[in-house]
């Protein structure tokens, strides 16, 4: 598993660590303790500036960007039953 | 060129506060975001200008020059002149600072680049380090081009990109291309590149997944009789069948490993169902005739 420290992390973006405790608390992303550090996933990188944008561009709170969050999983998984489907009657015309 | 009026695109009056235009801003801002519209493109035509219409209102120089212009944008000369100065004076207040423009001179509609210039910088500066934003482009491949993996150059923002397209790509399948978006300065991550593929398919052939289906005509004495049958796969390959006597219409025969390529598995195939259709002959002789009523009464 590769991680990140979270000082690193919010130094490189010039964010505060709360952000990242505050989606933790809110279960959008986790921390995991390493050596007495904080280190979030380097996958979860995409999903944190996305939060990033969301919240800071937008002004969107915590609670709703795990409304948000969760939407827009459910719109990619029905973009992606879309494709099939379409692709299906591209096979029965 | 057409004129652009801003106060319509934020549903605002010319009166609107500050508070107003942020206000309206943030309203429409928080329903078009790409961030929560995904792949929707008109979504992101409408966040492109309701940006445009907040970098105007929100600042209150630009508000101005543009409700004294407005509909005139073309006599806009002297402040485009105007604010080139006003940039070579901010220069050395802003130096050092991280600034990032989430986007790109094309974003602006070319009213926005008439009136303001193509040197404007957005007014906001977000936090430095951010991601650039990520392109989208469509790239249109044949059926039989992607029996292979192939390289293929696309040309994207002025750009040539070099990538190898896997063999049986999906139709509509998008694929991400990481830091091929936005260039970003400063120490900030690259944008990605995703590519949506339209899969033409001008074959005989009908695709369902990895399996291929076609359907071919067997002459009515074969199908009753039994032979060989030529078929030619995907891949213009020559393959012979036999025909079981007694064949009935509608039956399938399965190839195994000779329908398209499994994506990102490679040597490995999906299968082809070969149908028959019995074709019955036509414009029958006198003597052709007989015979057939001839068998018709041994049955």
């Amino acid at each position: 598993m590769t991680t990140i420290a979270v000082k690193q992390f919010c130094k490189y973006y010039n964010i505060p660590s709360s952000f990242i405790e505050s989606l933790s608390s809110v279960e959008l992303i986790e921390i995991i303790e390493i050596k007495n550090s904080k280190h979030v996933r380097i996958n979860d990188i995409q999903q944190i500036e996305k939060m990033m944008r969301l919240h800071y561009d937008l002004n969107v709170n915590f609670e709703a960007l795990d409304v948000i969050n969760h939407l827009t999983s459910q719109i990619h998984s029905l973009q992606q039953e879309l494709i099939e489907l379409k692709n299906k009657i591209d096979f029965y015309q | 060129m057409e004129y652009v009026d801003y106060y319509k695109l934020l549903g605002i009056n010319k009166s609107a506060s500050e508070k107003e235009i942020k206000k309206a801003y943030r309203k429409l801002a928080r329903k078009y975001h790409p961030d929560v519209n995904l792949n929707n493109k008109e979504a992101e035509k409408k966040f492109k200008q309701i940006n445009e219409a907040n970098e105007v209102l929100s600042n209150p120089e630009n508000r101005k020059k543009y409700d004294a212009y407005g509909e005139n944008w073309q006599h806009a000369e002297e402040f485009k002149k105007a604010k080139e100065q006003q940039k070579q004076q901010n220069y050395s207040y802003k130096g050092g600072q991280q600034t990032h423009n989430p986007f790109n001179e094309e974003d602006f509609s070319d009213f926005f680049s008439a009136m303001f210039g193509d040197g404007f910088q957005q007014k906001n500066t977000r936090r430095g380090g951010f991601k650039g934003r990520d392109y989208n482009a469509q790239l249109q491949l044949n059926l039989t081009d992607i029996l292979a993996s192939k390289k293929h150059t696309l040309t994207v923002n002025n750009k040539n990109i070099r990538l190898t397209i896997p063999a049986g790509i999906e139709n509509r399948q998008v694929i991400k291309i990481k830091n091929q978006g936005e260039k970003v300065a400063n120490g900030g991550i690259n944008g990605d590149l995703y590519i949506e593929f339209n899969i033409v398919n001008n074959t005989p052939f009908r695709r369902d997944k990895n399996n291929l289906y076609v359907t071919v005509d067997l002459d009515v004495y074969k199908a009753i009789l039994g032979g060989d049958l030529i078929i030619t796969t995907i891949d213009n390959k020559k393959l012979k069948l036999q025909i079981k006597p007694e064949t009935q219409t509608d039956t399938q025969v399965k190839l195994k490993g000779k329908g398209m390529p499994i994506y990102k598995k490679e040597g490995q195939f999906g299968d082809l169902f070969v149908k028959f259709k019995i074709k019955t002959p036509t414009n029958l002789t006198s003597k052709e005739k007989e015979l057939f009523t001839q068998l018709s009464k041994l049955r």
